[in-house]
């Protein structure tokens, strides 16, 4: 055989080889661009909440949303609560996550106070049999009234204070309110407390708060992450820990400094809290603020 | 046929040759890439997502903060009068214009408001020509003393108004820690029952909430449910308590929580009092003073209950009727009158001056005079062998002086002496209290009988006489034994009088004038009772009795027990308990005296202690004056234990330094050991003599529980 006949062979061969395997190729292509591998995105509350702890939240649903393979997400709170616009700011976020996606709550050891707003926003809500859950409710230490003077000269009265006792008593009763029908919005009739009972604040162990509609289901955070992909449709997902990437994104590799939020001061581990909380006030929590 | 065949093949290879032949192949292998990718859509998107529900709106028309409601009530004030007195002396939580409110409706009815704020005399000092007492948010407990002027003062017609909530907590030293005491208080709770206790008052340490229906805040309690029938709360509809304690009382309720208003403690307890008054109508106690203070005393009805407890503190309801009220007992111009023509001396005139000054700070007037008029009260002074002019005034006062000459006394004491019949010497006879001999005696005696009130002071000379005066002036009253128009103190120059051990009942007593404090060392675990109840009964005649049951009142402090002459420490039937010396500590307070420690393990002891039940007693030393009216040889058996704990067996050894005065009986184990010592010791120049007594004291027959009681109390002190 001449090698020009061999070449001819060969490329005839070639031309019932490659044009199949491009096909096969793209439909691959074509296939891991239409149908990503979907994930789960975990967010992480495990701290007090303010606003530091709040935009990495909020950051985290940022990221949640900007991955379109993320079709469901898991958040995953073990918070004794804290600010109240922060904790605020936390569950209007995860409210316009929800829209787009489904977003399931797990509880690990503490959704206290705001830490149980924030957790009202996912639906459904797992939690441990013994998480502690509940404590709704606000406190807030009393403004100084300052009395009318001839040093300060100011345009209305309570310019100063913005407040005095019983405006702020009624501030603090409003916050209350919100919070109430926060979790009755969200619970709807699932709620087995009426809100007066609700606004004892008092802390359920995770059973009883299945029991009583505060939470959903007795379960962990593997529990919570098939019930997110259940709802999204999807199956063989990916788990994506969304503080991390964000963490890693902010800071490189120190995804340690969750630590440095966690607590106010490192070194002796005491809270420094804001004056308004959403927040379990707890010794165990060395919460004296 | 193999023509046919080759042909066929070359056909087929034709057709294999074909671009269709080659279409057919992708096809296949598009078909394959439609496989992977529709697989690939199975394998991670197994079925379309779940309907998700859209997120809930908030209900915001829930969101409606109510505020309290400001109401103004326009005060009308009734003329009254009176004096009230407000105590600031204990440490009370308040700011300076918290009280406001109710000292202007006070003022506005005529009353007089005096700060007690402990400088300026002792409370009693203060009570006496008070009208009403006022003690709110008191962060310092109440002495025994204290306690004791305001329970007189109220059972002498005094009003009481007891107010404290749970916001007005011990205050901390450490202001730059304010928080920490915020967060963390002492309770001040404990300090507002050392006197509410007293009236059948509890104040619980807890606070009300009502999370249904409140004044904007769970704690600002609504309480609607007033009684309508009693003036205190009359026309009232709503008032409102900011964070208030719950009480219990044997009065009656005036603000009651509804079924909503709950307790932080007492869990499901509904219907819990806030304002209770006391059943004779003198004790009113508040579970909030928060309502009382400006601007929350015009919310709702608060204003209108203000006024309602103004009026009732403008009413003088105090009786005046006994020495102790001197000189507030007196309505009319007062004379003074001495009896006897050796009191008209310069020292008399002199001190009369200073009288009259005293009485005209207490807006009476006081004259001397030879002779009382009329229509004037009366002070009458003079000494003992004087009495005729006034021996009509001495008998409606119940008294009798019986003068006996003084050769007839000598006379009886030297047959005394000799074993002879004892004849009376000169003495005063008080009814309902016994005879007492007037050397070294002075006797106060109120005559009510008639319109004027007259009081009388006797002495043995002139100088005693005055001061049995000035003992009312101070109302110094120490060593004075007091029955209903009489009072006999001692002047400290003569003997006392002595009681015959073991006299029969019915006989006529004398009094011993002394202070007694019994501690009722009742709070073992395993015991049945002390003897506290009897020792009061047989001693509260003779002497000023005070008992302080530990269960109920805990342990006593030092203001608590000073001041004393003899301590009893009764653990009646109890078992001793290791640790438990909290009997023994308050005993480090005494700092002169008797101490008598009685009952089945008086004391701590280490475990090696030795007990063993004991039934009956018997004399050891007949020349003992506490074996004084017990027979030598003859066993006292004591009366079954209810308890059944047993008792200490002292050793030889532990009475080496003492003496002993009674055994174990025959019938008890151990029969000989010591039962009752005693022992006296100088400690820091005082003389303290104790008695230790391992028998519960009411195991006692009736007669030994007396003849033991009095001998037991009289050596102790030092008779």
């Amino acid at each position: 055989m001449s090698i020009s006949a061999f070449l001819t062979r060969v490329g005839k061969a070639l031309l019932w080889v490659i044009p199949p395997i491009l096909i096969l190729v793209a439909a691959w292509l074509v296939g891991a661009s239409l149908l990503p591998q979907p994930a789960v995105g975990i967010i992480r509350l495990n701290t007090d909440i303010w606003s530091f702890s709040a935009s990495l939240v909020q950051a985290q649903i940022e990221a949640a949303l900007a991955d379109d393979q993320i079709r469901a997400v898991v958040v995953h709170i073990n918070s004794p609560g804290g600010e109240v616009v922060a904790t605020q700011s936390i569950f209007l976020e995860l409210q316009r996550l929800r829209e787009q996606m489904p977003v399931v709550g797990s509880i690990d050891d503490m959704a206290a106070s705001g830490g149980y707003y924030v957790a009202v926003a996912a639906d459904p809500i797992y939690a441990k049999p013994s998480s502690e859950v509940g404590n709704v409710g606000v406190w807030a230490l009393i403004p100084t009234d300052l009395a009318v003077n001839d040093v300060i000269l100011t345009s209305g009265p309570f310019k100063l204070t913005g407040s005095n006792r019983d405006e702020f008593l009624r501030d603090i009763e409003g916050i209350r309110l919100e919070f109430v029908e926060t979790v009755f919005s969200q619970r709807g009739e699932r709620m087995g407390l009426s809100r007066a009972e609700l606004s004892q604040g008092l802390l359920y162990p995770g059973r009883t708060a299945v029991n009583l509609g505060l939470v959903d289901h007795i379960g962990t955070l593997s529990d919570a992450i098939e019930d997110a992909a259940e709802r999204a449709g999807i199956a063989n997902h990916r788990v994506v820990d969304l503080e991390k990437r964000v963490l890693t994104e902010m800071y490189s590799d120190s995804y340690g400094t969750e630590m440095w939020i966690a607590s106010a001061d490192p070194l002796t581990g005491e809270r420094s809290l804001p004056y308004g909380a959403y927040l379990l006030y707890d010794s165990r929590l060395r919460g004296a603020p | 046929m193999n023509e046919i065949t080759k042909d066929t093949k070359a056909k087929r290879k034709a057709i294999l040759s074909t671009p269709a032949k080659y279409l057919m192949v992708l096809a296949l292998f598009l078909g394959l890439a439609a496989l992977l990718f529709f697989g690939r859509l199975v394998w991670f998107y197994p079925h379309l997502p779940l309907e998700r529900a859209t997120v809930p709106p908030i209900d915001e028309a829930n969101i409606a903060p109510e505020s309290a409601e400001y109401q103004p009530f326009k005060d009308r004030p009734v003329a009254g009068n009176g004096r009230v007195i407000i105590d600031l002396s204990h440490d009370n939580n308040l700011e300076v214009n918290d009280l406001s409110p109710l000292r202007d409706r006070l003022e506005a009815r005529g009353v007089t408001i005096v700060t007690h704020s402990g400088i300026n005399g002792s409370l009693r000092d203060q009570l006496r020509d008070a009208t009403a007492l006022i003690i709110v948010a008191p962060t310092m407990r109440y002495s025994a003393e204290e306690r004791d002027a305001i329970v007189d003062f109220v059972e002498d017609g005094g009003l009481l108004l007891l107010a404290a909530d749970p916001t007005r907590p011990v205050p901390e030293d450490d202001e730059f820690d304010s928080l920490y005491s915020a967060l963390y208080p002492t309770s001040a709770v404990p300090v507002i029952n050392s006197v509410a206790s007293a009236f059948g008052v509890v104040y619980y340490d807890d606070y009300l909430y009502n999370l249904e229906d409140n004044a904007g805040n769970f704690r600002n309690v609504r309480f609607a449910a007033l009684n309508k029938s009693n003036a205190l709360t009359k026309g009232l509809d709503t008032v409102v308590f900011f964070a208030c304690h719950s009480l219990r009382s044997d009065g009656v309720a005036l603000v009651v929580g509804d079924a909503n208003t709950l307790s932080s403690v007492r869990t499901g307890e509904t219907d819990l009092a806030a304002a209770t008054l006391s059943a004779d109508g003198h004790v009113l106690s508040l579970g909030d003073v928060t309502f009382m203070t400006p601007p929350y005393h015009t919310v709702e009805d608060n204003d209108h209950f203000l006024s309602n407890i103004a009026d009732w503190l403008a009413v003088d309801r105090r009786l005046r009727d006994d020495i102790e009220d001197f000189p507030y007992l007196f309505g009319r111009p007062v004379d003074l009158v001495p009896i006897g023509d050796d009191l008209l001396d310069p020292q008399l005139v002199t001190r009369a001056g200073e009288w009259q000054a005293f009485f005209n700070q207490t807006g009476l007037t006081l004259s001397l005079r030879t002779e009382a008029e009329s229509e004037h009260d009366a002070i009458f002074i003079g000494t003992f062998d004087n009495v005729e002019p006034i021996e009509d005034h001495l008998s409606d006062a119940g008294v009798t002086v019986t003068l006996v000459e003084e050769e007839e006394e000598e006379e009886t004491a030297r047959g005394g002496a000799a074993g002879e019949d004892e004849t009376p010497k000169s003495h005063v006879t008080i009814e309902g209290m016994g005879s007492i001999g007037i050397e070294g005696t002075t006797l106060l005696a109120l005559d009510r009988s008639d319109d004027s009130i007259v009081l009388i002071a006797l002495a043995e000379d002139t100088e005693a006489a005055i001061e049995a005066m000035e003992r009312l002036i101070t109302h110094d009253f120490t060593g004075c034994v007091q029955a209903d128009a009489a009072t006999v103190c001692s002047s400290g120059e003569g003997p006392r009088e002595t009681r015959e051990p073991a006299e029969e009942p019915g006989e006529e007593e004398v009094p011993t004038i002394g202070r007694i404090f019994i501690l009722e060392d009742d709070d073992k675990a395993v015991g049945s009772r002390t003897g506290a109840a009897e020792l009061e009964a047989i001693l509260s005649p003779r002497y000023d009795v005070t008992v302080w049951p530990m269960k109920n009142d805990g342990v006593p402090e030092y203001e608590d027990m000073t001041g004393y002459d003899v301590y009893i420490v009764d653990s009646g039937d109890y078992a001793a308990e290791e640790d438990n010396y909290d009997a023994l500590l308050a005993m480090q307070y005494i700092e002169q005296g008797g101490v008598m420690f009685i009952g089945a393990q008086p004391l701590a002891m280490p475990e090696e202690d030795q007990l063993a039940p004991i039934d009956d007693l018997q004399v050891d030393d007949a020349s003992h004056p506490l074996a004084a009216g017990f027979e030598l040889g003859e066993p006292i058996t004591l009366l079954p234990s209810e308890s059944g704990v047993p008792a200490t067996v002292m050793s030889q050894e532990d009475t080496t330094e003492s003496q002993i005065v009674f055994r174990r009986g025959p019938d008890s184990a151990e029969a000989g050991a010591p039962a009752v010592v005693t022992i006296s010791q100088e400690y820091y120049g005082e003389s303290i003599h104790l008695v230790l007594a391992t028998f519960a004291f009411y195991r006692l027959p009736e007669d030994a529980q007396r003849t033991f009681a009095l001998n037991a109390v009289e050596w102790m002190m030092g008779e």
